[in-house]
């Protein structure tokens, strides 16, 4: 799901650079961080960055709707999008990306926090991924790295 | 009778002082939201905060973002230390403060009244803005 609200069709980013994360929207600190950083990173690029995509997959679906994910991406770029998937297919994405998630301990307000890995992937045109940084790499260093692919 | 001077004894030295701060708009009532904020000690001794409270959330908790071996978790903390004629700068990706179960959705342009409670300096009472998660750190 984009920021513009429409679903997430992978075939668009071929061809592309893509920046790739995963996190959840309700993520109170970590997540933010980094997208904002990306936001900043794509703003140090400009025009150069004009061919760059942001894709935010969700490892909490299950509080992450697709409205609620568009709305979330649109606050911090117009084109960062959002992949939400469920059950078998979030698995089988995860171990790809050997992302690990631990669902916390429900508060005695119900919520609950989602650990996660966190890393920005960035793969090249080609698709490969090209390099990984840690989650809380500063958007000079994203862009130097998005620069380099 | 008791001694003023012993009742004193609560806080001591000059106030603190708050530098800059703002908390982060909550999407939703029930959920947690961070606050971020940077205070300065004028004082020589070392202090701790020791918690906070609003009337906006069930609980506020003292958090610090760790990660261990790839995992990002955030872990609570008993105390944080304010350094003596230091500061104690709670920021994105690492320490802050976590309300938790928000009464009511924490929006762009509200302003959040919070008590800091300090070990030697007492209660520091602040209002913050409320800024959109991802803005820059204070």
């Amino acid at each position: 799901m984009g920021a513009d609200g429409h679903p997430l069709d992978l075939a668009e980013l071929v061809g592309q650079r893509v920046l790739l994360l995963f996190g959840y929207a309700s993520c109170p600190d970590v997540c933010p961080l980094g997208l904002a950083n990306a936001a900043a990173a794509l703003a140090l690029l400009g025009e150069a960055g004009a061919d760059i995509s942001l894709v935010f997959v969700t490892v909490d679906p299950t509080r992450d709707s697709d409205v609620l994910l568009a709305d979330h991406m649109r606050r911090f770029h117009p084109r960062f999008r959002a992949l939400r998937l469920e059950g078998v297919e979030l698995g089988l994405l995860l171990t790809d990306w050997a992302v690990r998630v631990e669902r916390g301990a429900p508060n005695a307000q119900g919520w609950y926090s989602v650990d996660h890995t966190a890393h920005f992937y960035l793969i090249d045109r080609q698709g490969r991924l090209a390099r990984t940084l840690p989650h809380n790499a500063s958007p000079a260093e994203l862009q130097a790295a998005m620069e380099a692919l | 009778v008791i001694p003023l001077s012993l009742l004193a004894c609560t806080v001591e030295g000059e106030p603190l002082v708050l530098v800059s701060g703002w908390a982060m708009a909550g999407p939703s009532a029930g959920a947690a939201t961070a606050v971020y904020l940077r205070v300065r000690n004028p004082n020589s001794a070392d202090d701790r905060l020791l918690g906070a409270e609003t009337a906006l959330a069930e609980r506020a908790e003292l958090h610090q973002t760790r990660e261990e071996e790839g995992m990002v978790r955030m872990v609570q903390v008993p105390a944080l230390t304010l350094p003596g004629q230091g500061e104690l700068a709670l920021q994105p990706g690492g320490a802050h403060l976590m309300l938790m179960g928000l009464r009511q959705p924490l929006a762009e342009g509200q302003e959040l009244e919070l008590e800091l409670r300090f070990e030697r300096a007492g209660e520091l009472m602040l209002r913050l803005p409320v800024r959109p998660a991802g803005s820059p750190a204070p």
